[in-house]
């Protein structure tokens, strides 16, 4: 009976320390987002005198106002909605060809067994230490020739040449079962069908976990975003919204408070996809 | 003149890489006939029916399926249908689009898929299940649906590997029986991936042995039991297994005397065993208490296992460990002494150098 007692107790000493310590997390993760928000606000007087705030300020009509009047922000124009689009573009762009050309590296390397294919993996896989941020030099200069600065296409491009997504779809592919391609082969189906009636459909937890990682990858893009955009304000980024608006500013601020809107939404709303699509390659 | 068979197997050699997998694999099966491959793991029976299938390339030799060289066709070429162990359905699709997949591929129409699969769904008894996903079935309903997958095509060959290795005891025998009713009803010719000595006995009509790659014995079940062709066979069907027990045979004033070492056994002339080293095999269910050919020492019991339809014993015969099927109410304990007899008809004799049967 005493035994039972202590085991009891033990079992709730431990529920508690657990959600001790993701409640802290929690308040640690969250606590930054909540302290950008209020600070915008507040004036930029209060701001610059006092720092950061903790509580809500009387700005906020004022502030997130001049967000939603569709006007530019900028002399060189450059409103809201307008860098909304342009995140959106890049970040969808990103994710959506990302997603497609890591599935067909994946799909090449597992199910047709061609020569070099290892060889070939590891080309691939060697692109991921060489993110963009360290070839600007050769990269600009591609872009450039290709006549691709101030696009779209210059944006997200030069921005796909990462293996990690082909490494995670080989993984997952191998792990699913040979037998359903050699049934597909069976019933008559070629390679391009069964990728389009059964893997791509048998992968959708994965493809969508994947899409919505790189969305936020591509969205966040700073560096690389500025750079083709040599002239053009109307490509500008939210992200570089920001820095062109001044973190230190409530007008910033307010920008960062909107810019984290689009992937946090995207990240609630298919969090189930995405933790099934993740944990189903560790298996 | 004689029917094509519906599937030829000739002079069939497999290799990975360096390393030959199938040797000299020749055999064939008439039309309606129900072909199974036997034999412990990895000794090449999925091996064997993927080159039936064309899902693997085969290093020489050749396929023939209904009179037609396949061996270089692809799969979907072969006119054969194929059930997995894993069952592979795909796991997107729903049931009714899972066996109608490879009517669609070949262009199809609507209203023949749906005939298709109102006929399958019919016979296998999936009616109701035709709107789910893979992933809502028990393993007897995915079973079921691989092979509505296979009999919808009509194909002339039915591969099936291992289908009933992942349903529990019960329904393994279900299944089983609702195969044999299928091909004894629907009457297509089938070539049936198995290790299980039993499902082999039950099914077929034809049993390839298969160990290390290579054909130990191609028969009827019969065959395959009742004459074994080799120490492999011998041992490998029927459980408990076959006893083997060295011996040494000669001719004596009446006929011929087994020496057994702590035993012997007197039989009538038999003179291809003269002087010969041999294994002298018996099943445990042909050993009898005090009838047929009796062992000149009753033998010792030192084990008994009641299963409770039967009673195993176990006793030391010529250095071995013989097995011996009693009744199930045969009132014997261990350390009693039993004379045991078998028949003529049951005993087998086997090279002791070669395995392989003389007698
Ligand atoms: N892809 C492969 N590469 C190399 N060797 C292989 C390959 N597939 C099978 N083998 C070898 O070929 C032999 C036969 O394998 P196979 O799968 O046909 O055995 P099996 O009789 O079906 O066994 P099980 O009852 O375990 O399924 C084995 O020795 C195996 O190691
Ligand atoms: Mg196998």
């Amino acid at each position: 009976m005493r035994r039972r007692d202590t085991s009891a107790l033990q079992r709730r000493l431990t529920t508690l320390l657990d959600h001790t310590i993701l409640v802290v997390g929690a308040i640690a993760m969250s606590l930054p987002v909540l302290v950008i928000f209020m600070t915008s606000t507040h004036s930029n007087l209060t701001i610059a005198t006092d720092g950061l705030q903790i509580l809500p300020g009387d700005q906020f009509q004022t502030v997130y106002g001049r967000l939603t009047t569709g006007q530019p922000l900028f002399a060189e124009g450059g409103s809201v909605r307008e860098m909304l689009f342009n995140s959106l573009a890049v970040a969808i762009g990103f994710a959506g060809l990302k997603c497609l050309t890591s599935v067909l590296a994946a799909y090449a390397l597992v199910y047709f067994r061609f020569r070099f294919a290892s060889f070939f993996f590891g080309i691939i896989v060697i692109t991921m230490f060489f993110p963009v941020e360290t070839r600007f030099l050769p990269t600009f200069l591609v872009t450039d020739r290709l006549g691709l600065l101030n696009t779209y296409s210059g944006v997200v491009l030069p921005l796909l040449a990462t293996g990690i997504g082909t490494l995670l779809f080989r993984q997952y592919f191998r792990q699913i079962p040979e037998e359903l391609q050699e049934a597909a082969r069976i019933d008559g189906a070629g390679p391009i069908r069964f990728l389009i009636d059964i893997l791509i459909p048998a992968s959708r937890p994965m493809i969508g976990a994947l899409f919505v990682i790189f969305f936020v990858i591509g969205w966040n893009q700073y560096l690389w975003p500025i750079l083709v955009a040599t002239s053009d304000e109307g490509m500008f980024t939210l992200v570089r919204g920001i820095r062109r608006a001044g973190q230190a500013g409530n007008l910033g601020m307010a920008l960062a408070v909107v810019a984290i809107l689009p992937p946090a939404v995207l990240i609630i709303s298919l969090q189930r996809l995405l933790f099934r699509g993740l944990s189903e390659v560790s298996h | 003149m004689p029917e094509t068979p519906v599937l030829a197997i000739e002079r069939l050699k497999k290799s990975y890489g360096e390393v030959e997998v199938l040797h000299d694999i020749s055999l064939s099966i008439a039309k309606g006939e129900f072909l199974v491959l036997l034999g412990p793991s990895g000794c090449g029976k999925s091996t064997l029916l993927n080159c039936i299938a064309g899902l693997e390339d085969v290093a020489a030799g050749d396929i023939l399926i209904d009179g037609r060289n396949m061996t270089h066709e692809p799969p979907k070429d072969r006119d054969i249908s194929m059930v997995f162990q894993s069952y592979a359905l795909y796991p997107n699709m729903s049931v009714a689009e899972n066996i109608t997949f490879g009517l669609k591929v070949r262009g199809q129409s609507r209203a023949d898929q749906a005939a298709a699969l109102s006929r399958v769904s019919g016979v296998l008894q999936i009616d109701r299940l035709l709107d789910r996903k893979p992933a809502e079935l028990s393993g007897g309903q995915r079973q079921r649906v691989a092979m509505g997958r296979a009999l919808v095509r009509d194909p002339k060959l039915f591969l099936f590997d291992e289908p009933l290795s992942n349903l529990d005891a019960k329904l393994r025998v279900e299944m089983r029986a609702e195969i044999k009713r299928l091909h004894e009803t629907v009457g297509v010719s089938m070539v049936y991936v198995t290790h299980d000595q039993v499902e082999a006995m039950t099914l077929a009509t034809r049993i390839c042995v298969l160990s290390e790659g290579r054909i130990q014995q191609f028969g009827t079940p019969e065959e395959i039991y009742f004459r074994p062709r080799n120490t492999f066979v011998a041992s490998f069907m029927g459980s408990p297994a076959m006893n083997l027990i060295p011996g040494k045979a000669t001719a004596t004033d009446t006929g011929t005397r087994i020496d057994l070492g702590d035993n012997a056994l007197h039989l009538g002339t038999m003179t291809d065993l003269h002087g010969r080293d041999i294994l002298l095999g018996f099943r445990p269910e042909d050993a009898h208490t005090g009838e047929g050919l009796t062992l000149d020492q009753p033998l010792s019991v030192t084990g008994i296992e009641r299963t409770g339809g039967d009673t195993f014993v176990t006793a030391h015969l010529g250095g071995r460990n013989a097995t011996v099927r009693l009744p199930a109410k045969a009132r014997i304990a261990k350390g009693d002494s039993v004379g045991i007899g078998i028949g003529r008809e049951d005993l087998h004799f086997f090279d002791r150098q070669t395995g392989l049967r003389i007698l």
